[in-house]
């Protein structure tokens, strides 16, 4: 069993990033997704399948509320407008997220398999490479869903006058939250297979399910899953109270700005967390 | 009398084969054991997805019109959650926060109870939904199929002294077992513990419902591995595995009852087989279950049986294995 040297490890984590070291890592970044992206092309009937699959199945999400408001015009109070804007906003972060995540949600196979090993002896920090690597363009055609509803609940509630024209502005500024969050979120579940080895399971737990509630209006749930929403896997932070103030249900604010301080807060603490794991991964000796 | 040799071999050669289909099933059961850890976290987040579906249909139902939200939430139809938690607040009725206009082409608000559903009912569709979901929804991809042809495993599946398909089918049975018994009893202890376990109304509503989920989780185990059979023909069949799972999530009436969708769709999506995986089971067992859609699914079972048998026959002739 190898392990990583706590030493150099840590040294290259608390390396300050030189402006000329981010511009090559951006570089890097965009030619490995450029990469991915032509080897996908290289099968181009399985890339379309898969892109209009993905849309199908990020519209099977849609179908659910879309019939409850189809017949009922409300859950928990709020219309399709309001609803169709925090679809759009959890959804949305997630999609955005994951089509830069590369095989961050894949760690627990580098993990069990070794191959982070290769990632450790790279130049640039594991997390980094990790995230360079087997870009999911195709994650694209989710965004489509999200992007769509996001954009007709906004008309919505402009129309009816229940969102001001600077709304969308804010919108869009909380959807970047959202979505850093869903980074936050992910590389600290992911993190855990440094632990437990196998983490894709737990993501059912801390990933899937906040998605699917943060879709609803959280007032509709019990206080349990609430506090969960918002203490646990903050989404409702990014994701409800912002929307609720700006349609004018309530809260003030504080509901808006807490959207960037749940995603710095959670960031860093998830940052914090791989390093941790990080450095006490073992390799499996292969 | 003695059996003559050929009657002998033919007996000998069956009792093997029911052998060998059981020692399929009971690896099955086995490769389950493997992952019990992670399949009860995984159990926790799936219960999560049931109380966020029966809160969503409580807080639509109880703002339904022409019931007092009140009423509706703590009335004799309510249990569970709705019971023991605190109430989500509904401001519908209040008139604080008016939800403006439906989705253009709707109908009227419908009166749930016209429909047939209740924050209580609803609560139990949604958690016998979630107990099926991991013996008819949430199957391996293809049933393992096309990784087998991938990596050329399937050249000695194909060899074996038992037909293909039958095999894979008993080994997956096997796995239906292990998720019954680790994954399915284990979330309705949760959601009897949380909103109540229905029981079947009658004895004949039992066997209707025990019918029905045998018929499911055949019917889902033919469509799975139809899926993984298109693999002999295009290697990679993760397209055809999403669309399936699209499919089902979005017309078995899993989270939705099929009666909530606008009538004429309706009609339509009590035809697909998908309904025989989440809708009718639910239905079957708790008594409200029409004979025709039990009649529907055991067609589709008959159909799709024939089918995975014609399509295992012409994937034979077709086999191509790659590598060396």
């Amino acid at each position: 069993m190898r392990q990583a040297d706590p030493a150099a490890t840590s040294s290259r984590l608390s390396m300050p990033v030189r402006p000329s070291r981010l511009r090559a890592g951006l570089r890097l970044g965009a030619t490995l997704l450029r990469a991915s992206l032509l080897t996908q092309l290289e099968y181009p009937a399985d890339f379309s399948a898969g892109l209009a699959v993905a849309a199908l199945l990020s519209a099977s999400d849609v179908v659910t509320f879309g019939a409850i408001l189809w017949r009922f015009h409300a859950i928990g109070g709020w219309g399709p407008g309001g609803v169709a804007v925090l679809y759009g906003l959890s959804m949305g972060g997630y999609a955005l997220h994951r089509l830069f995540a590369g095989d961050l949600h894949s760690l627990s196979d580098y993990v069990r398999s070794g191959d982070f090993d290769g990632l450790l002896l790279r130049p640039w920090p594991p997390l980094f490479a990790l995230i360079c690597r087997s870009g999911r363009v195709g994650q694209f055609a989710n965004l489509a869903v999200p992007a769509a509803a996001l954009v007709w609940g906004c008309e919505r509630l402009l129309a009816t006058g229940a969102l001001p024209a600077w709304g969308p502005a804010v919108l869009a500024g909380v959807l970047l939250c959202g979505t850093a969050l869903q980074y936050a979120v992910a590389i600290a579940t992911h993190a855990a297979a440094f632990w437990i080895v196998r983490a894709d399971e737990l993501s059912v737990l801390t990933v899937n399910a906040p998605n699917t509630a943060a879709q609803y209006p959280l007032t509709a749930f019990p206080g349990w899953l609430r506090d969960y929403l918002v203490g646990v896997v903050p989404v409702g932070l990014c994701v409800f109270y912002p929307v609720r103030f700006l349609i004018g249900r309530g809260g003030g604010w504080p509901d808006v700005l807490c959207a960037p301080a749940a995603a710095a807060v959670a960031l860093a603490a998830a940052l914090a967390l791989w390093r941790h794991g990080e450095r006490r991964y073992m390799g499996t000796g292969t | 009398m003695p059996a003559a040799p050929a009657e002998r071999t033919r007996r000998r050669s069956c009792v093997s084969g029911v052998r060998l289909h059981l020692l399929a099933a009971r690896n099955g059961y086995r490769r389950g054991l493997q992952y019990r850890a992670a399949h009860m976290v995984n159990n926790l987040a799936s219960a999560v997805f049931g109380f966020v579906y029966i809160a969503v249909w409580r807080a639509a139902l109880a703002g339904a019109p022409a019931t007092s939200p009140r009423t509706v939430a703590h009335g004799s139809g309510a249990t569970g959650l709705a019971a023991r938690g605190p109430i989500a607040p509904v401001t519908v009725a209040s008139g604080l926060t008016a939800p403006g206009p439906g989705i253009p082409g709707s109908p009227p608000t419908a009166h749930p109870a016209a429909l047939g559903l209740t924050p209580g009912g609803m609560a139990h569709y949604i958690a016998l939904a979630q107990c099926l979901m991991w013996l008819t929804t949430f199957l391996p991809y293809g049933l393992g199929v096309p990784a087998a042809v991938r990596t050329g495993q399937v050249v000695a599946d194909l060899l074996r002294p038992a037909a293909f398909w039958p095999l894979q089918m008993a080994r997956e049975a096997g796995a239906a077992a292990y998720s019954l018994l680790y994954r399915s009893l284990p979330m309705a202890a949760v959601f009897a513990l949380a909103v109540g376990f229905p029981l079947p109304p009658s004895a004949g509503a039992a066997a209707a419902g025990t019918a029905a989920v045998a018929l499911g989780v055949w019917n889902a185990l033919c469509l799975n591995y139809l899926v993984g059979v298109s693999a002999f023909w295009t290697t990679e069949a993760r397209a055809a595995h999403w669309l399936l799972q699209s499919l089902i999530l979005s017309c078995g009436g899993g989270t939705i009852p099929l009666r909530a969708f606008p009538a004429a769709l309706a009609a339509v999506l009590r035809w697909l087989p998908f309904a025989s995986l989440l809708s009718t089971p639910v239905l079957a067992w708790t008594g409200s279950s029409v004979r025709p859609d039990l009649l529907v699914s055991a067609g589709w079972a008959a159909a799709l049986g024939c089918l995975c048998t014609c399509l295992t026959a012409a994937a034979r002739r077709r086999l191509e294995v790659q590598g060396g």
